[in-house]
């Protein structure tokens, strides 16, 4: 393990750290703004979706548009689809996977 | 192994109802009477921390696939045997810890990785938000060591405690139990992943960063129940591919940004003409 690698786990540590203990703490006598709460239900979606987004459209660098020359993004409309109607994370996986292998069997990229 | 763990707390409540049959093992030296209480307590104590682990076990056997993943990712992008298992040790957060090996193994800037863990984990801000009106009556210590160990599985199970017992103060022995036996169950399935990585084939030609993006999207989907939350998951998918490459994917985080702030102000609009409807009824 490098110096970096190992820098960079300590700050992602304390970040992470910062946001749940302390935040315990401090929530019972202080008083968040109304704006925090009322953006704070947008992050995470946000977040998992700008990382989610290139990686499926994106596979090889270029913009693949089509799910039937794309197999990540057909993948990916399979766990969402299975997401919209299961509750669980462990189906859309699943779904998305057996995809993938389907795409890849028949030779799409 | 669940039939186990329910014998604990059986165990304890038969101690409760005959504390003459079931002497309490601590406190010889105290008098009887002092002895009977700090036992009871110790049982009572013992047995919300059962039930938490018991509560959580569904949760991390649906978990531990992930955990194992997360191993294989890491040793796949180079953090190490010794750096995969801190990731999950000292970072123990999921979908950040995703993200912040992905990104790494992309060449991110680390101050991207920094953020976009950090934004990850703004969620945990909503939880300890409301924990800690409903466990005020916990130590400062508790608080923080156990904040520590806040995550989404062990929030989501304390959340339903709290809702089938209200008024009933949560025990932090119940929180306890739940996060440490996520704790636990996390980083033994990553040090598996970890060593599955190391000393097995290229697992990643059987696409296994597609169950790690079908996870995500399992995540966010069930959040889109509003017109706002659409608009910023558009704004955030659009800028994200439209930015891409952007140097140390700085273009991620712009995309975070804008849509949060997209949502922010359509949630806004969206109340003030609720508003100004409502107003225009009433002068009716």
């Amino acid at each position: 393990m490098t110096i970096e690698i190992m820098g960079l786990i300590l700050a992602c540590c304390l970040v992470t750290f910062a946001m749940r203990g302390p935040a315990m703490v401090l929530f019972s006598s202080l008083h968040v703004p109304d704006f925090v709460r009322q953006a704070l239900p947008f992050v995470p979606i946000c977040v998992l979706v700008a990382i989610t987004a290139p990686a499926l459209l994106t596979p090889n660098g270029s913009l693949v548009l089509w799910p039937w020359y794309n197999a990540w993004l057909s993948a990916g409309l399979a766990a969402g689809l299975v997401a919209a109607w299961r509750r669980d994370l462990v189906s859309p996986v699943l779904a998305g996977l057996a995809v993938y292998w389907l795409c890849q069997w028949q030779g799409i990229g | 192994m669940s039939k186990q763990l329910a014998s604990v707390p059986g165990a304890a409540e038969a101690a409760q109802k005959h504390p003459e049959v079931m002497p309490a093992k601590s406190g010889p030296a105290k008098s009887a009477k002092g002895a009977s209480a700090a036992g009871r307590a110790g049982k009572t104590t013992q047995r919300a921390f059962w039930a938490g682990v018991r509560d959580a076990a569904p949760l991390f056997l649906s978990g531990a696939p992930f955990g194992l993943l997360f191993g294989l990712l890491a040793y796949k992008v180079g953090l190490g045997l010794l750096g995969g298992q801190a990731f999950s040790s000292l970072i123990f957060a999921g979908s950040a810890q995703f993200a912040a090996a992905d990104l790494f193994g992309k060449g991110a800037g680390f101050l991207v990785i920094i953020g976009v863990t950090a934004l990850l984990n703004a969620r945990h801000l909503l939880y300890a938000l409301d924990l800690a009106t409903r466990c005020a009556h916990w130590p400062t210590w508790g608080r923080l060591v156990i904040g520590y160990f806040l995550t989404d599985e062990s929030y989501a199970v304390t959340a339903r405690r709290l809702d089938a017992r209200p008024g009933e103060p949560l025990p932090l022995a119940y929180f306890a139990g739940a996060s440490l036996a996520m704790f636990v169950a996390w980083n033994l399935a990553t040090a598996v992943g970890l060593l599955l990585g190391a000393s097995g084939p290229d697992i990643s030609q059987y696409g296994f960063s597609v169950a790690i993006y079908s996870a995500y999207i399992a995540i966010f989907v069930p959040l889109l129940v509003s017109a706002p939350r659409w608009a910023a998951a558009a704004t955030s998918l659009l800028l994200s591919v439209l930015l891409r490459d952007w140097p140390n994917q700085l273009g991620l985080v712009a995309a975070i940004l804008a849509g949060i702030a997209v949502g922010f102000v359509c949630q806004a609009l969206g109340r003030s003409r609720l508003l100004q409807t409502r107003a225009r009824e009433r002068r009716r």
